[in-house]
C-alpha cells in the first residue's frame, strides 16, 4: 500500500488529516508532520525524514506538502533523492479522500499524477459552478 | 440496466461522508452505478460528483445500474440508500 503523509505549515497538516479520516471514517492511513520555526531546521528535516520513512511498507509514499516552494515543501524536495517519493504541492481536502480510495490499488507513479489533476479539476468558482447549472 | 427511484434518507442529504462510503459502496461492483437528481445522472463511484448532485434530505435520486453484476448492485445501493445513509 502507498503510505500518505502530509507535511504542511503549523496544525494544517494534522488538521487535513483529521478532517479526511473524519469523512473517510479510516485512521491510520494518512499520517501528518508539522513544520514551524520553532524547531531548528535540522530536528524540522530529521521528523520530516522519520514520518516519511514511517509511512514506507517498501510501495513508497505520496508526501501532500501546503505550497511549493515553503518549508515543508522545501524540506520534502531535498529528501527525494535519498526516499521512495512522490511529492504534490498544494494538497486540498478531494485529493486526500480520493488519495484514501487509491492507495491500495494503484502504484506510487500512477497515484501521484491522477491526484494531481484531481486536485486541480475539483476546485470550483462557486458562481460559475451556479451559473452553468441554471443554464 | 435496471433503474429506479430511491429516496435519499438521512438528516443531511448528500454530503462529505456519505459520499465517500457511497461511493465506495458503488466501487464493489463491475457494472456501472449512475445516481440522478434533478440534473443528468452522475457516475455514484465518483465522490465529488456525488457532492455535485446537492440532493437534499429525502431527494428522491434515480438510481441507475448497467452491467453483470447490475442486479447486485441495484440492491445493495438500494439498501445503502434507505439504511445505512441514516448512520453517516
Amino acid at each position: 500500500m502507498v503510505g500518505i503523509v502530509i507535511c504542511a505549515h503549523g496544525n494544517l497538516a494534522h488538521e487535513f488529516m483529521n478532517a479526511a479520516n473524519f469523512i473517510t471514517g479510516q485512521s491510520g492511513t494518512l499520517n501528518a508532520v508539522a513544520v514551524d520555526h520553532n524547531v531548528t531546521p535540522g530536528d524540522a528535516r530529521t521528523m520530516v525524514k522519520e514520518a516519511i520513512r514511517g509511512a514506507d511498507d517498501g510501495n513508497g509514499v505520496l508526501v501532500f506538502t501546503d505550497m511549493y516552494g515553503g518549508t515543508p515543501s522545501n524540506i520534502c524536495i531535498s529528501l527525494q533523492a535519498d526516499l521512495r517519493m512522490e511529492i504534490i504541492a498544494g494538497v486540498n481536502l478531494p485529493q486526500l479522500v480520493k488519495a484514501v480510495s487509491l492507495q491500495k490499488t494503484h502504484d506510487i507513479g500512477t497515484m501521484a499524477r491522477k491526484l494531481r489533476d484531481y486536485g486541480k479539476e475539483n476546485i470550483f468558482l462557486a458562481s460559475d459552478f451556479l451559473r452553468a447549472k441554471d443554464a | 440496466m435496471r433503474s429506479g427511484i430511491v429516496p435519499l434518507a438521512n438528516r443531511w442529504g448528500m454530503h462529505a461522508r456519505l459520499a465517500f462510503h457511497l461511493a465506495a459502496e458503488a466501487a464493489r461492483f463491475r457494472c456501472s452505478v449512475r445516481l440522478g437528481g434533478a440534473g443528468s445522472p452522475v457516475d455514484a463511484k465518483e465522490i465529488m460528483s456525488l457532492l455535485m448532485l446537492e440532493a437534499m434530505p429525502g431527494d428522491e435520486l434515480r438510481l441507475e445500474t448497467d452491467g453483470n453484476d447490475e442486479d447486485a448492485a441495484y440492491e445493495a445501493l438500494t439498501s445503502f440508500l434507505l439504511n445505512d445513509a441514516k448512520l453517516l
